[in-house]
């Protein structure tokens, strides 16, 4: 299962495995952001394309507006899926 | 729909092959895993091979829902190891013809330019294994994919 939890730091922790059937949670919570924000991913196990893709949409519509968002804690098989889709070029990751 | 090609049990096979049906639905998502995880586990593959084969397994059942809607077959997934190689068989019995290998290469450069992220699913499968095949005969579609294991 998916969920995400807001941090007290103010970071937006993404949790568990964002496959398709869990996309729309994911949705849901990304069009709301409308200012830079930090999101961790220690505890995402695994993302498919169609979150990938919410990463990415988030990312375009920020940026119109000078924000961005921020990767931190991604796990080796997630680097690898940002690395194949050219998607470590568009976010800073930590 | 029935078709001949599986047994009732909707289930078969030795620990390095086994083959199971799952309906055309989203929600079966989460039992494909499991399946997946299962032949992982009971036939000793590093678990680094979990992640791309589940991701691969995903992307293409997603296209399958996504471009076979008027498909009302349920979809098997079959699973083998042998020595050196992982194989992955997905068949969809009421498909129209639909060959991902030969979709369009995705230029990653050109979609962050664009931004629209399109195709990503079948660019990440071609990355993730080492080969993918596709057979189509008398509206059973198959896609065959390998990928190498570690010794």
């Amino acid at each position: 299962m998916f969920h995400v939890d807001h941090g007290a730091d103010g970071t937006i922790k993404l949790i568990g495995r964002l496959d398709a059937s869990q996309s729309e949670k994911a949705k849901v919570v990304f069009e709301n952001i409308t200012e830079s924000i930090t999101i961790d991913l220690k505890e995402l196990d695994y993302i498919s394309s169609l979150g990938l893709g919410i990463l990415f949409s988030t990312q375009i519509r920020l940026k119109e507006t000078g924000h961005a968002l921020k990767l931190v804690h991604m796990n080796d098989h997630i680097r690898d899926v940002f690395k194949y889709t050219s998607f470590d070029k568009m976010f800073e990751i930590e | 729909m029935y078709h001949p090609n599986m047994p009732e049990n909707n289930m078969e096979g030795e620990p390095g092959h086994m083959v199971k049906e799952f309906p055309r639905d989203i929600s079966s998502l989460e039992n494909i895993f499991s399946f997946v995880e299962q032949f992982v586990a009971t036939n000793q593959i590093q678990d680094s091979v979990l992640y791309p084969v589940q991701l691969v397994v995903e992307e293409l059942f997603t296209n399958i829902l996504k471009y076979q809607r008027g498909g009302e077959s349920n979809i098997s997934l079959d699973l083998e190891k042998t020595d050196k190689k992982f194989i992955m068989r997905m068949k969809d019995f009421d498909a129209e013809p639909f060959d991902i290998t030969k979709s369009r290469e995705v230029d990653t450069a050109a979609y962050i330019q664009q931004k629209k992220p399109g195709g990503l699913g079948i660019h990440l499968v071609k990355q993730l294994v080492d080969s993918i095949e596709y057979e189509y005969n008398n509206r059973i579609s198959t896609i065959t994919i390998i990928k190498h294991l570690e010794r």
